[in-house]
Parts: structure tokens; C-alpha cells; sequence
């Protein structure tokens, strides 16, 4: 047992905090979100430089071969900054996808996205199967040289901006991962307004022509994989944000002054507080837990499962009960708060709704219907 | 036994005369609130979601048929009804989500009809009773929010009116109302209790400037700036230093929160009907958690029953009007939460989004509802009274 990160590890989280801290204070957070493209493309950049976008893939694929841990790791810097950035749809999903299936002939479009030139999104959640991979029913017909799409996807963070995107699709061979250009024919983006204001869109493809990437049917291991090592960066990221809505809560209620005292002196407000401390610890620990388990190569579906349930319950509980303790400021747009109780909110359906959580974590315990 | 007519003893139904007042307005409602009517009149920036002019001529139209004043006594114009029936009125207008729960009536009545003289409650509650005014209640501060002994915004007579100076914060409709209701510190010297009065000023005025402050759920708080503003004589209302008890006396109100009831209720039942039209009716948790969302309903209109029947019998139900708030407004977080997770990342989606399912109701429900818990006397506040009134426990020393 050693809970202490390594110093690279460390160091990783202290340059992405330090970084974070310099160019997306919760103002330019703020004015991130509010504008186009609904990020910072100089911080994205910024993040193609380091090489962080490179950790989800293997270095052998031209990557840095990032462990889960890694990736966890920026996942919690950007949720306690509430930072809007691309990481998972642009990072963890496209970019690993297209490290992962992608072949000698992506290289070059690996690169570029790797550097933040090239802006990639993910395809995957659709109107009735919004997280399960295997439940895809975007068409994926081939046509004489290449493939046509025909279906819809939902969710498709930042896609407004991105210049391709990888979709999942299904042949008569299974489950496949597609290139397509944002710009192809027969393909219309339609913005959607979430209260993640992760600028979504729905992509409705009618015949769009894509390039199949990896092998006709053959996506789901491979996409499994790092579908779920972005899910344990995403509780990650909701354990960093509801560590930073406790922090700004507490902040608030050492000074804040009524009846003659601090209001965090209360008991009602102290219990809170240790409550939410607890909520906000355990999904510090589910998150990493399962990622270094993943690193590991243990058997990790139960944990990778119960970080789902432990970071959504919690992010979710967290947030409300900062607000709680705020009172009637917290509910004013231009306090923080409310970045951190939005991204909870609209996070926790992506990993699916909390029935099939559960319901995942009871398969992983193996409890069969008898 | 055949032949002998049940009477019952306890009966949580509503008196006859009070179901078909309640279907009345519910059918009122129902037209009012259609589709075709509500058709282009959404405001996101305003708490009712709708426009200013849709909200003003729905009051108006609700006023005509006596409803806003239903519980006024009749020598005041009212319809002289018990409260349960302003409380009915309330749970409708949120089942039907009609801009017509803050209604002057609603926030400035009990004020006005308790502490107004003649000649002000001539001047205003024939508009009030009518639809015609919109009024708010402004007694929060930056530093005065459950602890309103610390307001500082004072008030000192000048000429024969006041000079207003200070900061009123957090208000609900500032940006449309005519007046508003406020307390300010008149004696400086005096213990808080004892040196504020309270006010009804007319928000043109000048030296009064309304910002508008966006909120959390896109619509926007008002915060009111009072900048050596002149008010007349008569904007004083009840009596000079008198307006701490005025203000405790008009928080005790009609409180059985039906509102919250109605809300609840309609949303529960979206819930359920889409769970009926879906796999979801289907699921084994889904079902469970519908279940006891139902029960805890039941229990929520329990609580705002007895409140209501206790009114009506002329009694203040300090403690019980407590738990009605508390687990009124818990409830309707709860039956939000589930309606975000039932309806899977499209409930996520906001009002007027394509592809958002009853038009982002639970989006805009998952946000909003943090706020009743809060404010009108945050729930802390409301258990310590229910421990204290309703417990006889010992506070804090
Ligand atoms: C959407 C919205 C609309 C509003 N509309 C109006 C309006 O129209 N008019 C108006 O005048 N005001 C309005 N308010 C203000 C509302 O009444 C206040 O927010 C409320 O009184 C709480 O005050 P506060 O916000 O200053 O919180 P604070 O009093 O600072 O309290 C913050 C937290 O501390 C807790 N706390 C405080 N004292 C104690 C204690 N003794 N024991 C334990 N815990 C305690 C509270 O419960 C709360 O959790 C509105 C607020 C909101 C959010």
C-alpha cells in the first residue's frame, strides 16, 4: 500500500494546477464558456505543447503513454478549476481512438491533433443509448470506396468547432469507429443548450461518408478500454470539483457573519461540512483506486464501476450542499459556485443513469437473478 | 353496516365548497396556460418564465374573477374566503406553472392589509386585488439575510418624507414591480428590534436604481440601491421604529407552502407518465424510487393540509408550517434529481434546446430548486424552530 503519488505524478499535477491557476481563473472560465468555441484554443494549445494531450495515447503510437493515474490527474486539476477544455471528447476519447484504431495513415492526423492543431470530437452517446458502446445504431453502410452513415448522435461535446469527428457506428460486422469530416455532406450539426454548457451538438448524418478506421466490427475492445479510462478521469474531474465547491463553501462560511457570528461556527453548517468532506474524499479515493487498478492490469471492472457510483453521488451531494451553506449569494450567477454544481449535474448522466451504475457494480459482484 | 351513512372523524378531504373552488380555478388555468396562449410569451431572464405583459394580464384576468383577493376579508373587497383557499389557488397556478405565485398579494397583502392606513390600503389594495400592480418584498441585505437585525439601510425623515440610503439585495421581481416592500433601521441608536420601520416605496422614485442580477438559472435577482432617495410621508407603513414585529408578524402569513406542493406534484406526475411510456416503468429501481417519491408526496401535502386547516381555524402553526417548508422544498429537490437521472443527458438540456424533453423542465428544475431550501427562511433555520416550537428543545446558549 502507498497512497502518495510518485514525484512525476506530482510534478504533472503541479504544472497542470500552476497552469490552470495562470490562465483559467474561474473569470476566464467563465468567459470560456460564454463564448465560441466554448474553450480556450490558446490553453488547448498550450496543452498540445507540454505533451499532455499525447498521454492518453501509447508512445508507441507516437503518444506519451500516459498511466490512468496521469490522466486522472488532469481530469481532477481541470474539475476543481471547472475548466472547459476539450479532455475528454478531444483527448480521451477522439485522440486515444485515433491512437488506438487509427493506422500508419492517421499518423500524420495524430500528430497534429496531439499538438491541438487539429480538432477532434467523439461520436458516441445516441437519443436511446447515451454511454453504451455496445448499443450503437448509427448505420455504417460501405459504399463503393468508402462508408456512409446514416442515424444520430447526441452529445457530441465542442463539435460545433471540431473539424472531424470519430463516430461509432454499426455494420453487419459489429461495432466500428469511423473518420468523419465535420464539413462532409450529409452531415448537419445542431447546437443543443445543456446546463453543462459544454457546447454539445447533435450530429444527424444522413449518408455522410466516413473512413472506417481498425477493422469492420472490431472497435468495441479497444474503444472499451479507453472508454473507461476516460470514464475514471471524468470522476476524477468530479472529485476535483466538489473538493473545490467545499473549499469555496468554506472559504465562505469562516467569514461570512451573521447573529452576531461566523456562520460556519453553527453545528448545522459544521456537520455539513464534515459530510461533504467525507463525500468529497471518498470520490478522491474511488477514482483513483479504480485508475490504478486499470494501470495495474488487475481486474478493475468493479472499481472502475464503483468510482461511477461514488464521484457522481458525490459531486452531486457536494455541490447542493455548498450551495446550502451559501445561502442566497451562491444562486448569483457571477459566483463560482455554480460552475461546480452545472458540471455535476450535467457529468453524471455521461456515465450513464445511476440505476445502470448500480446495476453495474452488482454484475461486477456477480448477483444473478436466481 | 348497511344503511347507516359513514361519517367520518378525521378527513384529510377537501370541504366540498373548497374542491369545487379548486376545480374552478384549475379549469381557469388549463385555458389560461395552453399551448397556443403561452406561445411566444417565454422570458428566460424573468423567475416566471414568462413575459411581463403575459404575467400582467394573466393577474389582471385572475383578478376580475376575484381570485387574487380570495382570502381577503370582504369589508377590504376581497372574497372574504378562509386562507386554504388562497393556498389552493397557489398550489394551481405552480401545477399549471402560471406566473401567478408572486403576486403583490401574495408577497405584500398580509403588510398592507395589517399595518396600512386607510387612505394607503385605499391607494393600493383595490390594484393589488385587481391584478393590476406588481409588488416585492425587500428586506434581505448583503449583510442581513437569516440574521436581519444587522439591515443597515436606514431611513431618516426629511421635509415630510424620508431620505432612504442602502442596498437591498436578492429580490425577486425588483426589475418589474412598482413597489416594494422594505425595512429600514430609523432609529440608530435603538437596539435593531426596536429601530426600524417598515416601508412601501414606490420604485420609480428617484434616487432608486434596479440592477439586475443574473442568477444560477439564467433569470435575474434584483438588487435595489437606494441613493439619499426622497420617499413621501406616506410611504411609512404601520408605525415609526414598530417594523421588526410588522415584519415577523407578516412572514407568519399563509404558509402551508402549497405552492411547492404544486410543483411537486405536477412534476412527480410527468415522471411517472413518461416511466409508463417507457422501458423505465419497466425497471425494478426506477419503480421503487417512483414509489417512494409518491409516498414522500403524500406526506408533503399532509404537512401543507394541516397548516392550511389550522389556519383556517384562526390558529398560527409555527412548527408545523415548518416541517411543510422543510419537506416541501427537500421534495421537490429530490423529485428533481430523479427526473435528471430518468430522463439520461437529454435532461440536461435547457429550455427552448431542440431535442430537450418537456421543453428542459428538469434541467431548469435541477438548478432552480436549490433555491427554496434557502431562502424565505433557510431550512437550518426552519429546523431550529421546529426543534424549539414544536419540540420544546433548548437552543443553542
Ligand atoms: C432565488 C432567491 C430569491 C430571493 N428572493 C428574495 C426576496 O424577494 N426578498 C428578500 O428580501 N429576500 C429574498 N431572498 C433572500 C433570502 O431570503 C435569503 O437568501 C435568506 O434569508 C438567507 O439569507 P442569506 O442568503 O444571507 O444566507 P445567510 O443568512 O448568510 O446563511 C447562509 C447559510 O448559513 C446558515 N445559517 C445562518 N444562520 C444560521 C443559524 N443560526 N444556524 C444554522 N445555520 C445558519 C443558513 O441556513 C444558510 O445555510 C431570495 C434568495 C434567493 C436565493
Amino acid at each position: 500500500m502507498n497512497l502518495e503519488f510518485t514525484p512525476s505524478q506530482s510534478s504533472l499535477r503541479d504544472e497542470v494546477r500552476a497552469l490552470l491557476e495562470q490562465r483559467c481563473d474561474s473569470q476566464a472560465a467563465r468567459r470560456a464558456e460564454a463564448g465560441e468555441p466554448g474553450y480556450d484554443p490558446e490553453l488547448w494549445a498550450e496543452f498540445g505543447r507540454r505533451g499532455w494531450l499525447g498521454l492518453p495515447v501509447p508512445s508507441a503510437r507516437g503518444g506519451a503513454g500516459g498511466s490512468c493515474v496521469e490522466l486522472a490527474l488532469v481530469g481532477e486539476e481541470l474539475g476543481r478549476a471547472a475548466c472547459p477544455l476539450p479532455w475528454q471528447t478531444g483527448a480521451l476519447q477522439a485522440g486515444a481512438a485515433l491512437g488506438a484504431l487509427g493506422g500508419a495513415s492517421e499518423r500524420t492526423r495524430l500528430a497534429a491533433a496531439l499538438r491541438g492543431e487539429l480538432r477532434l470530437s467523439f461520436a458516441l452517446a445516441e437519443p436511446d443509448s447515451p454511454v453504451d458502446p455496445a448499443g450503437v445504431r448509427l448505420e455504417a453502410a460501405p459504399s463503393a470506396d468508402r462508408w456512409e452513415l446514416r442515424g444520430v448522435k447526441r452529445f457530441v461535446g465542442f463539435a460545433h468547432s471540431a473539424e472531424a469527428f470519430l463516430a461509432l457506428a454499426r455494420s453487419a460486422a459489429g461495432v466500428g469507429l469511423f473518420w468523419v469530416e465535420a464539413g462532409a455532406p450529409g452531415l448537419e450539426r445542431v447546437r443543443l443548450d445543456s446546463i453543462a454548457a459544454d457546447a454539445p451538438c447533435e450530429l444527424r448524418f444522413d449518408g455522410a461518408p466516413a473512413e472506417l478506421l481498425g477493422a469492420d466490427g472490431g472497435a468495441l475492445p479497444e474503444i472499451g478500454t479507453l472508454l473507461d479510462r476516460a470514464a475514471v478521469a471524468l470522476c476524477a474531474e468530479l472529485a476535483g470539483g466538489a473538493r473545490a465547491a467545499l473549499d469555496y463553501a468554506l472559504d465562505y462560511v469562516r467569514r461570512r457573519q451573521q447573529f452576531g457570528r461566523a456562520i460556519g461556527s453553527f453545528q448545522a453548517i459544521r456537520h455539513r461540512a464534515a459530510d461533504m468532506l467525507m463525500q468529497a474524499d471518498a470520490a478522491r479515493c474511488a477514482a483513483y483506486e479504480a485508475a490504478t487498478r486499470l494501470d495495474a492490469g488487475l481486474p478493475a471492472e468493479l472499481h472502475v464501476a464503483m468510482a461511477q457510483v461514488t464521484c457522481t453521488h458525490a459531486a452531486q451531494r457536494v455541490t447542493a450542499a455548498a450551495h446550502q451553506m451559501m445561502g442566497g449569494v451562491g444562486f448569483y450567477a457571477d459566483r463560482d459556485l455554480q460552475l461546480w454544481y452545472r458540471r455535476a449535474r450535467a457529468a453524471a448522466p455521461l456515465l450513464g443513469a445511476e440505476g445502470q451504475r448500480l446495476e453495474r457494480v452488482a454484475k461486477a459482484l456477480e448477483l444473478e437473478a436466481g | 353496516m348497511k344503511g347507516r351513512r359513514y361519517t367520518p372523524g378525521v378527513d384529510f378531504e377537501y370541504p366540498a365548497e373548497l374542491a369545487a373552488f379548486q376545480a374552478e380555478v384549475r379549469a381557469f388555468f388549463a385555458e389560461e396556460m395552453a399551448p397556443e396562449r403561452t406561445r411566444g410569451q417565454r422570458d428566460p431572464r424573468d423567475l416566471t418564465g414568462y413575459s411581463e405583459a403575459f404575467e400582467r394580464a394573466l393577474q389582471r384576468r385572475a383578478g376580475e374573477r376575484g381570485y387574487l383577493g380570495i382570502s381577503v376579508p370582504r369589508e377590504h373587497g376581497g372574497g372574504g374566503r378562509p386562507l386554504s383557499y388562497k393556498a389552493v389557488f397557489g398550489f394551481e397556478a405552480a401545477y399549471h406553472d402560471a406566473p401567478a405565485i408572486d403576486t403583490a398579494l401574495t408577497l405584500v397583502g398580509s403588510q398592507v392589509l395589517g399595518y396600512a392606513d386607510d387612505r394607503q390600503r385605499e391607494r393600493y389594495l383595490p390594484r393589488m386585488l385587481a391584478g393590476e400592480v406588481l409588488m416585492s418584498v425587500a428586506y434581505t441585505e448583503p449583510e442581513a439575510g437569516s440574521d436581519l437585525t444587522r439591515i443597515q439601510t436606514s431611513a431618516r425623515r426629511e421635509g415630510g418624507g424620508f431620505v432612504i440610503d442602502g442596498v437591498k439585495a436578492l429580490v425577486t421581481g425588483a426589475h418589474k414591480s412598482e413597489y416594494a416592500c422594505l425595512v429600514a433601521r430609523t432609529d440608530p441608536d435603538a437596539p435593531p428590534r426596536r429601530g426600524m420601520s417598515m416601508f412601501l416605496v414606490d420604485l420609480r422614485g428617484s434616487g432608486i436604481r434596479v440592477e439586475r442580477r443574473e442568477t444560477m438559472n439564467r433569470w435575474t435577482l434584483g438588487e435595489i440601491h437606494f441613493e439619499s432617495a426622497r420617499v413621501p410621508g406616506d410611504a411609512l407603513l404601520g408605525e415609526w421604529n414598530r417594523g421588526w414585529p410588522q415584519m415577523a408578524g407578516s412572514l407568519l402569513a399563509e404558509r402551508s407552502g402549497m405552492a411547492h406542493m404544486g410543483w411537486a406534484t405536477r412534476n412527480l406526475e410527468i415522471l411517472c407518465a413518461h416511466a409508463r411510456g417507457t422501458e423505465l416503468g419497466g425497471r425494478g429501481e426506477v419503480r421503487e424510487r417512483l414509489a417512494a417519491l409518491r409516498c414522500e408526496l403524500a406526506t408533503g401535502l399532509h404537512f401543507a393540509k394541516r397548516v392550511m386547516w389550522r389556519q383556517d381555524r384562526g390558529e398560527v402553526p409555527v412548527h408545523e408550517a415548518s416541517m411543510a417548508k422543510v419537506y416541501a422544498t427537500e421534495l421537490l429537490q429530490r423529485i428533481a434529481r430523479l427526473g435528471l437521472e430518468l430522463l439520461g443527458p437529454e435532461g440536461t438540456l435547457y429550455r427552448g434546446s431542440p431535442s430537450a424533453p418537456y421543453d428542459g423542465l428538469f434541467a431548469w428544475e435541477a438548478i432552480e430548486r436549490i433555491h427554496p431550501t434557502l431562502s424565505v427562511g433557510a431550512n437550518e433555520l426552519q429546523r431550529d424552530a421546529i426543534a424549539r416550537a414544536g419540540l420544546s428543545l433548548p437552543g443553542d446558549p
